[in-house]
């Protein structure tokens, strides 16, 4: 039976969509077919690290949401594109589903909104389709129509934070919402830790605040930085101590 | 008052909609969100799959749904085992934009190729 991961934060800027194509990216790497759907069709961006470019993209989710190919149609085979540089035998598969860049696509969106339902429905498609194992769905920030649905159909939420108090406020209203609609798997992901913290007090501290488990606490690094997204830090990097923290998440995704 | 009652009474509370919103989710007592997540999760149920989730008759459980299907929150098609129920979704609504903006981005928001013949104009 597929899971639905979705992966979240409240404000922008978090390291969602990284943490979301390095964790996604480990779990086809252990053999499993994963899809990843970009449904921050505002703002997408995550088909970078994948190695996809505009001109690539023949097909995005904005195609399948005004019915102009089925959704597996905007799914692509990144297995092969990430990893540069590294010898990475990815035994499974990663699908990418992107959001365009183009700006019209955006603007259309903005304009005239979408079929919601539609949307539900490529979830399930997707899962069947490709005969997936874990379908990721990277959210937009905050929350709209797009975010709850995700967090509502979702096996498992994972919540972004960093040590920042606008992240504290709006992670409260996550988790609220996700309690609410009852999510069967919930932990956070403290993101960009910044050294002077030490990483178990301060896990402690957001434990106890939010009264979820913390899945990891990745710290800030300008390894992660230089990268510029352009490829899966985890995959170039498996010994890093940011790699370290993605392979806790993968651990505790898997067991759930 | 049993769980049936306390459902159906605050169906008929609610006002109707064209459609739901998954953001409706969030203002549903405990018991009716659960029946709308569980079938927005599932895609589909049977008045017997409710039933089991919320613990009342199969009679009581198509009530409720068809009470749903009343209000605009679920649409019912008929098949061989019987009727089964879906979410009708609201349609997400677009934004109002101040005009100008898009062709103040010029050709960034031309159509992409394959689209230019299809669909509404796209420039205010």
């Amino acid at each position: 039976m597929a899971k639905i991961i979705s992966i979240h934060s409240f404000r922008g800027g978090t390291g969602k969509s990284n943490v979301t194509a390095n964790v996604s990216a480990q779990f086809a790497r252990k053999g499993y077919r994963v899809g990843v759907i970009d449904t921050d069709i505002q703002s997408p961006g995550i088909h970078v690290l994948f190695g996809l470019d505009e001109e690539q993209m023949d097909k995005a989710l904005n195609d399948y949401l005004w019915g102009r190919c089925a959704i597996e149609e905007a799914a692509y085979d990144v297995s092969a594109r990430v990893g540069k540089g590294e010898v990475v035998l990815m035994s499974g598969g990663i699908y990418l589903i992107p959001s365009s860049i183009r700006a019209g696509e955006i603007a259309r969106v903005l304009r005239e909104g979408y079929d919601v339902g539609l949307l539900n429905d490529g979830f399930r498609a997707l899962i069947e389709k490709l005969g997936l194992d874990y379908l990721f769905i990277d959210t937009h920030p905050g929350l709209n129509e797009e975010t709850l649905l995700s967090i509502a159909i979702s096996d498992l939420l994972i919540i972004i934070l960093r040590t920042d108090q606008q992240d504290f406020q709006g992670t409260a209203v996550t988790v609220d919402v996700a309690r609410k609609l009852e999510v069967p798997h919930l932990y956070l992901v403290i993101n960009k830790a910044i050294s002077s913290y030490e990483p178990e007090a301060l896990r402690h501290q957001i434990e106890e605040t939010y009264k979820a488990p913390v899945a990891a606490v990745i710290p800030l690094s300008e390894d992660v930085a230089a990268l510029q997204s352009s490829d899966i830090f985890s995959l170039c990097y498996p010994d890093h101590p940011v790699s370290q923290e993605i392979q806790h998440i993968v651990a505790l995704v898997e067991a759930a | 008052m049993g769980i049936f009652d306390r459902i159906q009474s605050e169906i008929e509370t609610r006002e109707k909609q064209e459609g739901f919103s998954p953001a409706d989710l969030l203002a549903l007592s405990p018991p009716l969100r659960r029946l709308m997540s569980y079938i927005i999760r599932e895609g589909e149920v049977t008045a017997a799959a409710a039933a089991e989730l919320v613990q009342v008759s199969p009679t009581n459980a198509q009530q409720l749904l068809d009470g749903l299907v009343h209000k605009g929150y679920l649409e019912r098609e008929e098949r061989e085992e019987g009727w089964v129920y879906r979410t009708r979704f609201a349609r997400k609504r677009g934004r109002e934009i101040p005009a100008g903006i898009w062709s103040a981005l010029g050709r960034r928001t031309r159509p992409a190729p394959h689209d230019r013949d299809e669909g509404p104009s796209r420039d205010a």
